[in-house]
This record gives structure tokens, C-alpha cells and sequence, in this order.
């Protein structure tokens, strides 16, 4: 595993190319009124970039991850991922869509806490498939190993730290080619935050992997190519 | 597919609710199990029982209590039948044989039954190894009654009376468990109860045992008849009810009790399987709730990539887990509960019913699994809607 960053972005294919035009998602209000979630006329990001999304709480960052995850489907608009129109697709092509290319990481860990950090990183092995092959094995174990997570313990028993670096772990088992993360660093103190910073940063590197994280971190917001700030739903580059 | 890692993780996290759950739905299949066993074993025990009693003759009163005294040995003082009607009814000529039943006197509250060794040699279905009576004051047991080859006792008067004192029996056979009341027996020669009541021996010599006996012999509390053919029996009966006696053949009594038993067996089972199917409902309330809880688990599921078909099985296999494994123990347990009647049965009534585990049984057993799993879908669906 490298920690070393890429010298440019075009050169860390498999990556995805994000394309987003138009993109425009709505509410609707109790008292009928329309309230726009999000307005975003245009943004591309070049298969391995990194992006970063800043901005207040509730200014729509994870509402945006939400979207170029394939979580929730626009209103209005295109998200494309190397040609694949998130935005056109159906809830089950979608689900297919994200099972092969990404990988989430949450700012809670959202670990499955009555699970081992081994049961918990192979669990997404287990959606479409009965039993874990030995390759899935064999990279969970490696994996966990060289993030220094205890493997056969109830996740629940581990630090914050360990828990995040097993659901980092978790996000790159399938070898993404996009890592969403959604405030990886917000619930750890410093020096866990720089840890996880670098850990996700290096792991994006070795797979070459397009990154956007939402972050309040200006540690890991330095890691990335460029910082896009959300404000108000809307993108000030 | 595999959403193992996520039932285990449920029971993980609730193990004390699942067991509750298995346990609330295996308790209420067991019953259900239970009576269904219990009555067809009720059923069988008490044909066997009814089998040596071709019919069945006495004085105006009910048939069943006649049926019930006579063949499971009933405490219950039958009117008496007076010797000139049933001398008559054992002279026809299309009666193979009879023995009379006197059932009144008791020892140590065990029934002591005077009859012929006739009678005995039908109820053991045998005549191998079983002695005729060649004495009034001899007696042979049932297989339940605690008294040993060659011990004396005297009977008591009816069921609580003072003790004979003019007559000790002796014992000079124990029967073999035969599973039927008259194991709890003890049988001795007519003759002798009725010297013990005052009323001679039936016969004009003082030491003869058995039939024919005098024109006028005293009364009895039964008659049990053995025609020659099927349609001597049905003429027997409409003579002996039209001499003002009571007639039945015990299996048709049986028949009319089954149907009653038949009928409260339903009813128990239906209330026992409403009781599963509403313990099964508060489970899917239970299991709403807690997809309500975990809406953020599966919001994480889905987040990872998983298809609602994964969280649609994950939900439903939860649910149907839990109900199924419920049903599906409720069978041992209903078997368990049908031993314990068992045993309860042979200590009241002496009847030894048999044990078998029957189709029906089996279909109450999986017939709950399957409901359990269809109902399962309820939760599971609800979740595959709301996943997000």
C-alpha cells in the first residue's frame, strides 16, 4: 500500500469519470411548497480525482454523495459515471451499479455491531453469493491485518479508530473504482482523523479509484486535488 | 444470497426476545399437537378396551353408564339386572355364550369383579395359562393390582363399605398387562359376591361354578353377550329392549362418545392453533417493531450495494427462522405432553393408550412451520417497501 500520491489523475485509471449536469433534486414541503435540496448546473471530476466537499452542516453535502452514490435518484439532470446515467436508471440497476464500482465509508462507521471486523468487511460478499471465496477471504484478513484491527473481535469492543479503519476496509474489499466517504474523520480525534485521512487517501491511490469525500477536516480536504464548498445546495468552486 | 451473518447478528443482538418467541410459538403448536395425538390415542386404547364386549345387556338405565362401568370399570352402582331376564337371554339358542358382570364391591379401591372364567379368558383374548375357577374364594388380579400369587384379602362393600368377613379370597393368577382398565381388577366368580350379598350361589349345588345356573339366579350388574352371528346380535338386542332392558353394543356407544370426543377434539385444536396463529401475529408486531428499529440497518445494507431481493430475504428468513423453529419444536413438545397424558390416563382410568406419532400430527407440526413463513412475509415485505 502506497501513501504516496499520484502524480496525476488521468495516470490512476480504473477510476471513473463523473460527469453531473442540471442535477436538481426537490422536496416537497408540508405546506406543498417545493424546497430545492440541491441545484447544480455542472461538474466533472477526471476518473482518479479527488474531490472534496465543503460546507456547513446542512448545506447539501450528503445529500450530494447520496446522489453520485446511486442512494437516491434526482429530479432532474444527468450523473454519469463513465457514460452510466445514474439518474436514468432503475433502483435495481442502480444497486448493481454500486455493488461493483463503490465503496462508502460513513462518518458513524456504520459497523454491524454483533459482528466480528472479519463478518463485518466480507458482509457485502455475502449479497450476491452464498459463501465467501478464499480471494475475499484472504484480502479481509490481509487487509485487517495491515490496518492493525483485531480481527476476530465483536466490532463493538473496538476503539473508534479501529471501527473506522474496519469500515474502511470494508468500502475497498470489492476494489471500487469511486470511494464515497461521508465525514470519515468527524468522529475521531486528531490523530485517529490524520490516520484514517491518510489510510483512505492511500488505499484510493493503490486502486486507483475516483474519490469525493465531504469533509469539515482541512487535513484530509488537503489530500484531494480540489475542494468544491456546497452552499445552500449549490457549488462554489 | 446468504443473509446468515445478519440472522446472526439479530439473535446476537435480541437472544433473550428469539428464545421467548420460539418458546411462546412451540408451546401453543404443542398443544395443538397434543390433543390431536390424545384423542386418536384415547380412541384406539378405548376400542381395545370395548373389544371382548360383543354386547352388552342390563337393567332400564343408561347405555353409556352401563358401557362405562362395565367396560372401563366406572365407579357407578348399576341398577340391577334381575336373574329371571338374563337366565333367559343365556338360554337362546342363538346366544353363543354369556357371562354376567357384577361390579360393586372393591379392595383397596381396586374394582373386584364377579364373573365367569369365561369372561376372563375373553378379556385376555387367550385361554394359555389362564386356570378356571374351581373355588368361590379364589380370585385373579390384573397386572396393576399389588397383590402376589397366593395372597388373601377381603373385598370391601361397594367403594367406601366396610370389608366382607365371611368370604378371604386368595389369589391364584396375575394376569399379564392386558392395556385396558381390567388391569387395574380383580376378578373373582360370580357366585362368590353374590354369597357375599346373601343371595346363595345361583346354583342347586352349593359348590358349582359357572353356567347354566338356576332359572332364577340372582341379579347382576351386566350381562356380556356373545351371539352366534352378527344378525343374532341385533336380534338379541331389540328382544332384550323390548323386555324392558337395556341393550348396547359398546363399540356403537364408543361411536356416539367419538363424536362428541371428535367434536370437543376439534374445538381444541382450533382454539389451540388460534392461540398459535395470535402468538404468531404479536411475533410479526414484534418483528415490525424491530424492522422499525433496524430501518437504519437496512438503510446500510442497501448503501453497501445489497438488492432489495438480499434485504427482503433477510427480513423474511429472520421472521420465518423464529415461527418455523417454534412450530417445528412444537411436535417433541406436544409429544412430551401427550406422554404425560398417557400416563395420567393409565393412572386414572387404567387405560394404557398407544403411542405413535400420526400424519395428523405431523401436518399440525409443518402446517404451523409453513403458515409461520408465509405470515413472515408480512414484516419482510413491509422492509423490502421502506428500504431505501
Amino acid at each position: 500500500m502506497s501513501s504516496d500520491r499520484p502524480s496525476s489523475a488521468p495516470e490512476r485509471s480504473p477510476g471513473q469519470t463523473l460527469s453531473v449536469q442540471n442535477l436538481r433534486l426537490t422536496r416537497r414541503e408540508p405546506d406543498g411548497s417545493a424546497r430545492v435540496l440541491l441545484d447544480v448546473e455542472r461538474f466533472d471530476l477526471a476518473a482518479g480525482g479527488r474531490l472534496a466537499l465543503a460546507g456547513a452542516s446542512g448545506a447539501g453535502k450528503t445529500t450530494l454523495l447520496s446522489l453520485l452514490g446511486g442512494l437516491e435518484r434526482a429530479d432532474e439532470g444527468s450523473i454519469k459515471w463513465d457514460g452510466f446515467d445514474l439518474a436514468r436508471a432503475s433502483s435495481a440497476q442502480r444497486d448493481r451499479w454500486r455493488r461493483r464500482n463503490v465503496g462508502i465509508v460513513f462518518q458513524e462507521f456504520r459497523l454491524i455491531d454483533e459482528l466480528d471486523a472479519v463478518e463485518n468487511v466480507l458482509l457485502p460478499t455475502r449479497f450476491d453469493r452464498w459463501r465467501t471465496t478464499a480471494e475475499s477471504r484472504a484480502f479481509a484478513d490481509k487487509m485487517l491485518g495491515a490496518l492493525g484491527v483485531p480481527m476476530n473481535r465483536p466490532v463493538a469492543t473496538l476503539s473508534r479508530g479501529e471501527r473506522q479503519r474496519c469500515a474502511i476496509a470494508r468500502a475497498v474489499l470489492g476494489k471500487p473504482k469511486i470511494i464515497i466517504a461521508d465525514e470519515p474523520t468527524a468522529s475521531l480525534d486528531s490523530e485517529s482523523g490524520a490516520q484514517v485521512g491518510a489510510l483512505l487517501t492511500a488505499l484510493a491511490d493503490d486502486l486507483g479509484a475516483t474519490m469525493i469525500v465531504a469533509t469539515h477536516d482541512g487535513g484530509l480536504a488537503a489530500r484531494m486535488d480540489k475542494t468544491v464548498r456546497v452552499q445552500h445546495g449549490r457549488l462554489a468552486f | 444470497m446468504n443473509p446468515l451473518p445478519l440472522l446472526r447478528a439479530e439473535l446476537r443482538r435480541a437472544p433473550r426476545t428469539a428464545a421467548a418467541l420460539v418458546l411462546l410459538v412451540s408451546l401453543a403448536v404443542a398443544l395443538a399437537v397434543g390433543v390431536v395425538a390424545f384423542e386418536r390415542a384415547l380412541r384406539r386404547g378405548s376400542t381395545d378396551a370395548a373389544a371382548p364386549f360383543d354386547l352388552l345387556v342390563g337393567a332400564a338405565g343408561s347405555p353409556t353408564q352401563m358401557v362405562l362401568t362395565s367396560v372401563y370399570l366406572q365407579p357407578a352402582q348399576l341398577p340391577p339386572l334381575d336373574g329371571t331376564s338374563w337366565s333367559k337371554l343365556t338360554r337362546r339358542p342363538d346366544v353363543a355364550g354369556a357371562s354376567p358382570l357384577i361390579i360393586s364391591d372393591t379392595w383397596r379401591g381396586y374394582p373386584v369383579v364377579g364373573t365367569t372364567s369365561t369372561m376372563v379368558t375373553r378379556l385376555t383374548r387367550s385361554t394359555a395359562g389362564v386356570p378356571a375357577f374351581k373355588a368361590a374364594d379364589e380370585a385373579i388380579v390384573g397386572a396393576d393390582v399389588p397383590l402376589d400369587v397366593g395372597a388373601a384379602f377381603q373385598s370391601a362393600h361397594g367403594t367406601e363399605g366396610p370389608d366382607h368377613t365371611t368370604l378371604p379370597y386368595h389369589v391364584i393368577k396375575r394376569l399379564p398387562p392386558l392395556g385396558t382398565p381390567y388391569d387395574r381388577a380383580i376378578i373373582v366368580p360370580v357366585e362368590s359376591v353374590w354369597m357375599l350379598h346373601g343371595f346363595g350361589n345361583g346354583h342347586s349345588d352349593a359348590a358349582a361354578l359357572g353356567a347354566p345356573w338356576d332359572e332364577t339366579p340372582p341379579p347382576v350388574s351386566a350381562l356380556v353377550i356373545s351371539p352366534r352371528q352378527t344378525a343374532d346380535a341385533f336380534r338379541i338386542r331389540a328382544d332384550a329392549r323390548k323386555d324392558g332392558m337395556v341393550a348396547a353394543f359398546p363399540a356403537e356407544e364408543l361411536t356416539r362418545l367419538y363424536s362428541l370426543l371428535g367434536q370437543a377434539r376439534d374445538a381444541a385444536r382450533d382454539v389451540s392453533l388460534g392461540a398459535a396463529l395470535l402468538v404468531a401475529l404479536a411475533a410479526l408486531v414484534a418483528a415490525a417493531v424491530h424492522l422499525n428499529a433496524a430501518a437504519s440497518r437496512l438503510a446500510l445494507l442497501r448503501a453497501l450495494g445489497a438488492p432489495r431481493s438480499y434485504v427482503l430475504l433477510a427480513a423474511w428468513s429472520l421472521g420465518a427462522g423464529l415461527l418455523s423453529t417454534g412450530a417445528i419444536l412444537g411436535l417433541p413438545l406436544g409429544l412430551l405432553l401427550v406422554l404425560g397424558a398417557r400416563a395420567a390416563a393409565a393412572s386414572a382410568w387404567g387405560l394404557h393408550l398407544p403411542f405413535e406419532i400420526g400424519t395428523a400430527e405431523l401436518g399440525v407440526a409443518f402446517g404451523a412451520a409453513v403458515a409461520g413463513a408465509l405470515l413472515a412475509f408480512l414484516p419482510a415485505i413491509s422492509a423490502y417497501r421502506r428500504a431505501p
